[in-house]
């Protein structure tokens, strides 16, 4: 069947001959042709730009490197050959263009090979193909759009490894990937087919001159019945195998268009890019905090959508809030169809003065695609009282948090009130030195006062002579000891208190003395007569009959003294 | 030279009302935010050789405006050096300290001795005296009646040689002040990027630091156009003389 068509042979020198071929021109859109450059006796391969067929033609696989080696008669004949398989891009009247490239060195050009590629029509070849399932063919921007690429065949095929193509102008999330592609029955009209799902994708339009799903090509091979032949009973069906016919064949999908809708108009102040159907929520770790210790505050979305397109809008935080910039988080939710999932930030804020702070609500609009209308989903403002922190912090940067603080503060008015110049330091010398006078004038004066009119200061003698009957009838009635004793002893000590005497050891001649002419003779005689008593009570026995009373007739001898004294 | 032009001017209405006059028309610049105008207006008054709190405090709210950090906080020390339990002039001194590049800051002292120079701060030199010659009179009061017998009991004796405590610890306190403010010679860097070299000449002195407006230093000798400063931390070297302002 294979069908040489020889198109070149170029001599360039003695023996040698390029052939460019192929091995058929007249195919259907999903066959596959081999290209084949054939060159004899040379030293290496040629040198070909494959870019030249691109065009029209899509290399499957190659190029492939075959070398043979010949003797005929003795004489060496050396081939070498580059293959490559080309799938046609369209049906029509295809050309592969001239190609040219060097072989040794020399270049070489060889002629343009028209092929003939039939279209495939649907009712051509039923048993294998491929189709791309949407789910819509109108949406807006960011509007999920499921892709499903699914595998109808009703013969024996082998699929090989494939490539998804890339989408333009959508953002794709991936779905579904098998990993063993997997085969369950159908039946189109009346037709049964066995169908596996080659892939699913989410795609989001983003703005773009245009949004096509691109073929997916997948090369197959088909096994093709052979025609019935006669029952072997020793063959069949065991060795079956080896009389199928197999086929490669590049099945393609068909392009897609997608019309993407734009937003209705006006669009809310605070989308940023969501569509779908989302729900936030947010919440701090804890109800109070501390200035300068962090807490964590969370905002949550959950939702169906083009999640990771777009970003919560910028959340102000109140001035005394330290934010760092959030972690981002996104749990996908698998096992749905759409896009669903939970995307979470957390920020660490750290307060950096205590009261009662508000973190302000958080919200969103979004585009909800099926009710074709925007919504908007909001968090509650929480309150979080912030509580003085424990120990200042240490000013480690040089500067202290006080200083930090004031920046943010500003000086005070000036003052305007009427101003006194004339209030200098002069007039308060003045006035401390006028105090210091009158301090000294006042320190001094008692001495002056009683120089000129003798009045006895309290000083510590004047004490003294003031509380010596005090002391004396205390002198008495402490004790109690022998009585006469006490009365002499307690008369001594207030006549020495009294007289600034030195001592207390006296005895009557030295209080007539000291006495003689400042009281009268009278009360003189009294305390002699006392003060002898007590001699006698003393160191004599007898007198036991004015012991009674001896301390009372003292105590009133002495204030009678005193009396006269003072 | 415009300095000059106020005080002829004023000097003709007549010498009680000018610094006054003066002071209101600075005022009344910095209201209409005419910082430059009031600045001039109130350094006149002060080379009148008048000197108030309030008007080292505008002075300083003016200089502040202008962004002249250095020159604030020498004004507003001035201020608070006068009248030091204006609240006022310490706020604003806090804020102009803030914008400070340099920070030059002392450990903190013992508490004891941070609530002694608190105390002392609180009231000027004259205070302090007519304040201890206030209790020394009451002193001598005291000792007046006790002598003349109005005043009796031990516990008298006792509030008496509290009060003597008492007058001698503040007459110690206002000669701790009178000698820091002789002694000291303090000054306030009013240039910025102040470059202290090792001698008072530049050439080949080596650079030894670079300080900003705004800092406190002690002015330690003067040589022609140059002064040794030495910062509160203890660094010395030699600055141009114009790059400091001198506290009053």
């Amino acid at each position: 069947m294979r069908i040489l068509l020889m198109i070149l042979a170029l001599s360039f020198t003695y023996g040698q001959t390029i052939q460019i071929s192929v091995d058929r021109n007249q195919l259907t859109e999903d066959d596959l042709v081999t290209l084949s450059i054939e060159v004899t006796e040379s030293k290496g391969f040629p040198q070909v730009d494959m870019n030249q067929v691109s065009k029209d033609f899509e290399i499957a696989s190659g190029p492939g490197q075959q070398t043979n080696i010949q003797w005929i008669n003795g004489k060496m004949t050396s081939t070498k050959t580059l293959t490559w398989t080309l799938s046609p891009k369209q049906g029509g009247m295809l050309v592969i263009p001239a190609l040219s490239g060097t072989v040794d060195g020399k270049s070489f050009r060889g002629k343009p090979i028209q092929i003939q590629v039939k279209k495939t029509t649907d009712s051509s070849d039923n048993s294998v193909f491929i189709v791309a399932e949407i789910d819509k063919e109108k949406a807006y921007l960011g509007e999920q759009i499921t892709l499903t690429y699914k595998l109808y065949k009703n013969a024996n095929i082998s699929i090989e490894p494939f490539e998804m193509p890339d989408f333009p102008g959508f953002w794709v999330e991936d779905l579904y990937t098998p990993k063993r592609v997997q085969y369950r029955n159908v039946t189109i009209q009346g037709v049964k087919y066995q169908v596996a799902n080659l892939g699913q994708k989410a795609l989001f339009p983003i703005p773009s001159e245009k949004h096509v799903i691109p073929q997916l090509k997948v090369k197959v091979l088909i096994e093709s019945k052979k025609k019935k032949r006669r029952r072997d009973p020793f063959f069949d069906p065991f060795f079956d195998s080896f009389f199928t016919e197999t086929k490669t064949k590049v099945l393609r999908s068909k392009e897609k268009k997608i019309f993407v809708q734009s937003f209705p108009e006006p669009r809310p102040f605070d989308f940023t890019g969501a569509v779908g159907s989302y729900k936030i929520s947010s919440h701090t770790d804890r109800d109070t905090a501390k200035v300068n210790e962090g807490f964590t505050f969370s905002i949550s979305m959950k939702g169906t959508g083009n999640l990771g397109l777009f970003s919560i809008p910028e959340i102000k935080f109140p001035a005394e809030l330290e934010a760092f910039p959030p972690t981002d988080k996104f749990e996908k939710d698998t096992f749905r169809d759409d896009l669903t999932g939970t995307q979470s930030w957390e920020y660490i804020l750290i307060p950096r003065s205590a009261g009662n702070l508000t973190i302000p609500r958080v919200q969103m609009s979004y585009f909800d695609p099926k009710g074709g209308n925007w919504q908007r989903t909001q968090t509650d403002p929480i309150d979080i009282p912030i509580l003085p922190s424990d120990a200042a912090r240490p000013n480690g940067s040089g500067l202290t948090k006080r200083e930090v603080e004031l920046i943010g503060q500003d000086i005070r008015f000036i003052h305007t009130g009427p101003v006194d110049f004339s209030s200098s330091t002069k007039g308060r010398s003045n006035t401390a030195i006028f105090i210091y006078l009158c301090s000294i004038l006042i320190f001094v004066s008692p001495t002056l006062i009683s120089k000129f009119t003798g009045y006895r200061l309290s000083t510590a003698e004047g004490r003294q002579i003031r509380g010596a009957l005090r002391t004396g009838l205390k002198e008495m009635k402490k004790g109690n000891g022998d009585p006469f004793e006490m009365a002499s002893r307690a008369f001594y000590i207030y006549l020495e208190n009294k007289l600034i005497l030195s001592t207390h050891n006296l005895d009557p001649s030295s209080v007539k003395n000291y006495l003689g002419d400042q009281i009268p003779s009278e009360s003189l005689r009294n305390i002699l007569d006392l003060l002898k008593a007590c001699d006698a009570g003393k160191y004599a026995p007898g007198g036991m009959e004015r012991e009674a009373t001896i301390l009372k007739d003292m105590a009133t001898v002495m204030k009678q003294i005193d009396q006269n004294l003072a | 030279m415009r300095h000059i032009l106020f005080i002829l001017m004023f000097s003709s209405i007549g010498f009680a009302d000018i610094p006054n006059d003066l002071l209101i028309q600075g005022n009344d610049a910095m209201i209409y935010e005419k910082y430059e105008d009031a600045i001039q207006t109130y350094e006149s008054i002060l080379e009148l050789g008048h000197e108030h709190a309030d008007l080292y405090y505008n002075l300083g709210n003016a200089y502040y405006r202008l962004h002249y950090i250095g020159q604030a906080i020498w004004a507003y020390s001035n201020g608070i050096k006068i009248l030091p339990r204006d609240t006022d002039s310490h706020h604003n001194l806090s804020v102009a300290k803030a914008r400070r590049i340099d920070r030059i800051d002392m450990p903190e002292p013992f508490f004891l001795l941070q609530i002694y120079r608190d105390i002392k701060s609180n009231l000027t030199l004259q205070e302090w005296i007519v304040f201890g010659s206030l209790v020394l009179l009451f002193q001598a009061l005291w000792v007046f009646g006790l002598q003349f017998g109005w005043i009796r009991g031990s516990l008298s004796q006792s509030i008496l040689t509290g009060l003597i405590v008492v007058t001698l610890g503040i007459h110690v306190v206002a000669a701790d002040k009178y000698f820091q403010d002789n002694r000291t010679n303090t000054g306030v860097v009013i240039a910025n990027g102040v470059d202290a070299y090792s001698g008072p000449f530049y050439g080949e002195n080596t650079l030894l630091f670079r300080i900003n407006e705004g800092s406190f230093a002690d002015i330690h000798q003067t040589q022609k156009d140059w002064v040794e400063i030495i910062l509160i931390d203890g660094k010395k070297g030699w600055i141009p003389t114009e790059s400091i302002r001198t506290l009053k």
